[in-house]
This record gives C-alpha cells, structure tokens and sequence, in this order.
C-alpha cells in the first residue's frame, strides 16, 4: 500500500525513465547518417569561419602595430626549442649523477625506505566480475 | 491493519520530505553562495614541465613505500585533479596512505603552437621523459603505469613499444581497444561525411567546445537530470560536495593538439590500428601482444562513453600472462572517483598491485 502510495519515489522513477528514453531517442536522431552529415558539415563551416576571423584579427592587429598571434607563436617556438635544451642538459646531468652514484632529488622530499611488503590480509574489494 | 501501517509510512515519507525541503532551501542558498569545493590538495611538487606536459610526484604520506613507483597517466581530454578531488575522496591521497609512491602525468591545455603535436611525441617524449624522472628520483628500474582512458591507450602504446622495458606492472582503466565498437563517436567521426582535415587545418588544436559537446551529446538529457537530481539532493552534503567536484571537472575539458586528434580519428577511430596491428609510431608497429608486464584492465558496467564492446577483446590480447580484466559496477567517471570507487577500484587495484610492487 505503502510503495503504491511513494509519490516522490514514483516521480524519480519517472525522472529516470524519462531520461533513458530521452536519451535514447536523441541518441538515435544524432545516430542518423542525415543528422551526422549536417553536424559534421556545420561544424566544418564554423571552422573555417573561426579561421577568417582570426586571419581579419590578424591583420588589423599588424595596422596598429601590435604583436599577433604568430608573432606570439613564434616566441613561444623559441621558448620551446631552449626547453627542450634544457631539458637535454638536465638528462645529461641525471646520467652523470647516475653514473657517479649521487642522488639528485632535493633533500625537501621525504625519501622513505622502499621496503614496504604486502599484508597478509588485505582489505577486499566489492566483488565484480573478472576474467 | 497493513493500510494503517501503510498510510504512517506514508505520513513518514511525507514528513522526511518535508524536513528534506527545508534543508534544500537552506542547502540551496550555500550552494549559490560558497565557492567550488578545493581540489588537488594533496601535497605535490611540479618535477617535469614542458608545455602540455606536468608530471607530480605527490608527497609520500608512510615511512616505508612499495618498491615499486607508480605513474598515472592522465586522459588527454581532462585534467588530472580527477585522481585528487578532495580530501577523502582522493584516489592518489588514498594509494599514498596504503604505502605507495606516486606520480601523475597531467595535461595542460596545448598552446597553438603545439598543434603539431602527434603520438610520436607522447610516447616516444613525454612519457619516457617522465618514466625517466621517476626512475632518477625513486633509484628504481621497474615501474607501475596506470592509465586512465585516452590514458590508457598512451600508456598500452608506450608499454607494447618500449619491451622488455622499465613497465613491470601495467594497470588500464576504461581503455578503448576495438575502436570500431565506439557507436555514436563511429557515426559522428564517419569519414565520408566528417572532415577532420578541414577542422584541424582550420582550427590547429581543437577546442574544448568541441570535445564537450561531443562526451554530452551521447546523454543530451542527462544534463537536465543531473540539475534536478542536484536539487533533489541538495540537503545532503556528502552528495553536493562529490556532485559539485565531478561536475567541474567534468566541463573543465582540454583542447586537444589539431595533429594528434587528426591521428586518433584517422588512425584509431576510422581506420582501427590498434586493434588490427596496423599503427605505425616512429616507423615501429604498436603490437599490444608484445605487452608483457602484469597487466590488469578495470572496465565499468555502465560505462557510455567507452563500451564494453570497444575494451573487452584487449585483455585476451596482451601478451602478458599475468593479466586480469575485472568488470565493475559504475560508469566512465565513478568507475575511478567518487563512492563506488572508494568501495571498489581503489581497494581492487591496492590487493593487485601490493603484491606486485615490492
């Protein structure tokens, strides 16, 4: 009598169901090869305007004398390839400590004894399925 | 007699959702007025950085580890705070207090310079950079690498490339094998009508918008539940607080290098080298058969955006012989953060690899 009278359980059912079969539907309005193909072709068509807008923004930023994105991107290429320097001199240095036996890790980082051993009795997990 | 009974319970359920109203309301006003619960508090340091590339390496919270480090890696789509959401609900906070020593390889968004950025780049560069860091700072050889969906692909490419190598323990969660079993992402990236060419010539990376959309658009309706379930709920604030942390990043979605998401619809999505052997990285074929660490692939029952059908046949494939697929209740995101994975992935994957990890 009770479950019968479980308005508010009832409307989360409901809730839920609509879900699953709002989603459902969508999902196979969007599945639909017409649908795919118009989605595809719009965003397409708001890519290539994006790239136009970029362009115009570009070239009004060069009429007032101010750095554009490639401008920008070029610096950051710049920044990049003295990374990758530094990255290849701080492998060096790592190979070198290696090599010599000396630690390189800064000496804020706890360094606890790698010696831990698995317990005996470990907590289980919830059981699933596993094959 | 069972109507009397029925109609108290009735007068019960009536009154707790009454009580429940209240609370909404004063739930309601917090939720508008506070800010986002704090994310990523674990104590951490940046070891590695180079543009899209950030690798942690989290403080170690006993004083004795597992031999063995572990380094997660990250999904390119989203960032890597889903392994450290808040305190008490953080997968790396709970690894680290069973004994681990833990880093996480997280994304930032690629600046447009970096839409040159390929495959060859992630598991030929970045990865074994970080591998390399966690070998110096941990003076251990052996290495666990745990990946998270896109994750997971990257780390399946960089493990099947780099055998007999420093991969002892390889853990995937959620990794798509068969990209052909993708459903709806198969009929939205159909080559005959998506032009990937265009997009990323067009765009260079691709912006989150995009990537968005997409994860939404496979449970357009799910974004109106979710509000009225938050609303629902908002009196109990275990519920708000996950809800709040899990939605954020959830829309906080990364841009994706234009190159390398040209090579996965090209070469994973329409064409399925993964599966069939075909793919090519730095002139090597990524054979997954040549895996040969302990291997063990975490799967959610309901998960939408990863199939069941697009990861089964990965497990049977590997060439490792300690290997184990385990198929567990929950979806994409709670199959890893969030109550279900407190109960279930977090203690599965301890009891795996604390015996392989000393």
């Amino acid at each position: 009598m009770a479950a019968t009278l479980d308005l508010f359980g009832a409307w989360r059912d409901a809730l839920q169901k609509w879900e699953k079969e709002t989603n459902a539907a969508l999902n196979s309005a969007t599945g639909d090869e017409r649908v795919t193909r118009a989605m595809s072709q719009s965003l397409s068509v708001m890519a290539q305007l994006q790239a136009k807008q970029a362009e115009a923004m570009e070239k009004g930023l060069a009429r007032v004398n101010l750095p554009s994105k490639a401008d920008f991107r070029a610096l950051n290429t710049r920044l990049d390839g003295i990374e990758r320097q530094l990255t290849r001199l701080s492998d060096m240095v790592k190979s070198l400590a290696k090599a010599e036996g000396v630690t390189l890790v800064a000496p804020s980082i706890p360094r606890p004894a790698r010696t831990r051993k698995a317990p005996a009795g470990s907590a289980k997990p919830a059981k699933d399925g596993s094959k | 007699m069972s109507d009397a009974g029925g109609d108290q319970g009735v007068l019960e359920r009536f009154r707790v959702e009454m009580e429940r109203a209240q609370a909404r309301q004063r739930g309601g006003l917090d939720f508008i007025l506070s800010a986002g619960p704090p994310r990523g508090q674990t104590p951490k340091e940046v070891v590695l950085s180079r543009g899209t590339l950030s690798l942690y390496h989290y403080t170690p919270m006993t004083d004795e580890v597992y031999r063995t480090p572990i380094l997660f890696v990250m999904a390119t789509t989203n960032r890597a705070y889903v392994f450290d959401l808040a305190p008490g609900q953080s997968f790396v906070e709970f690894m680290l207090k069973r004994g681990y020593d833990v880093y996480v390889i997280d994304w930032n968004p690629p600046q447009s310079d970096e839409a040159r950025l390929g495959f060859e780049d992630y598991i030929l560069d970045f990865i074994p950079s970080c591998v390399s860091e966690v070998q110096t700072r941990s003076g251990e050889d052996d290495i666990t690498v745990i990946g998270y969906c896109m994750g997971g692909v990257l780390s399946l490419m960089y493990t099947a490339l780099h055998t007999p190598g420093p991969v002892r323990n390889l853990a995937v969660f959620t990794t798509p094998f068969n990209w052909r079993e993708f459903g709806l992402f198969n009929a939205w990236s159909d080559e005959r009508h998506f032009d990937v060419d265009t997009l990323v010539d067009s765009l260079g990376n691709v912006p989150p918008e995009v990537i968005l959309a997409s994860f939404d658009m496979l449970r357009p309706s799910t974004k109106v539940t979710s509000q009225i379930q938050l609303w629902d709920n908002i009196w109990n604030d275990e519920f708000v607080k996950s809800y709040r942390a899990i939605d954020r990043w959830g829309n906080e979605t990364l841009s994706l290098p234009g190159r390398y998401f040209r090579q996965t619809i090209k070469e994973l999505m329409n064409g399925n080298k993964l599966y069939t052997g075909e793919l090519e990285i730095g002139g090597r074929r990524v054979n997954v058969g040549n895996i040969k660490a302990s291997f063990l692939h975490a799967v959610a029952e309901h998960d939408h955006i990863v199939p069941y059908a697009c990861s089964r046949d990965l497990v049977e494939r590997v060439g490792s012989e300690d290997k184990e697929e385990v198929v567990m209740k929950g979806g994409h995101v709670s199959l890893i953060a969030g109550a279900n994975a407190v109960r279930r992935l977090w203690p599965k994957l301890d009891q795996w690899l604390s015996e392989r990890s000393t």
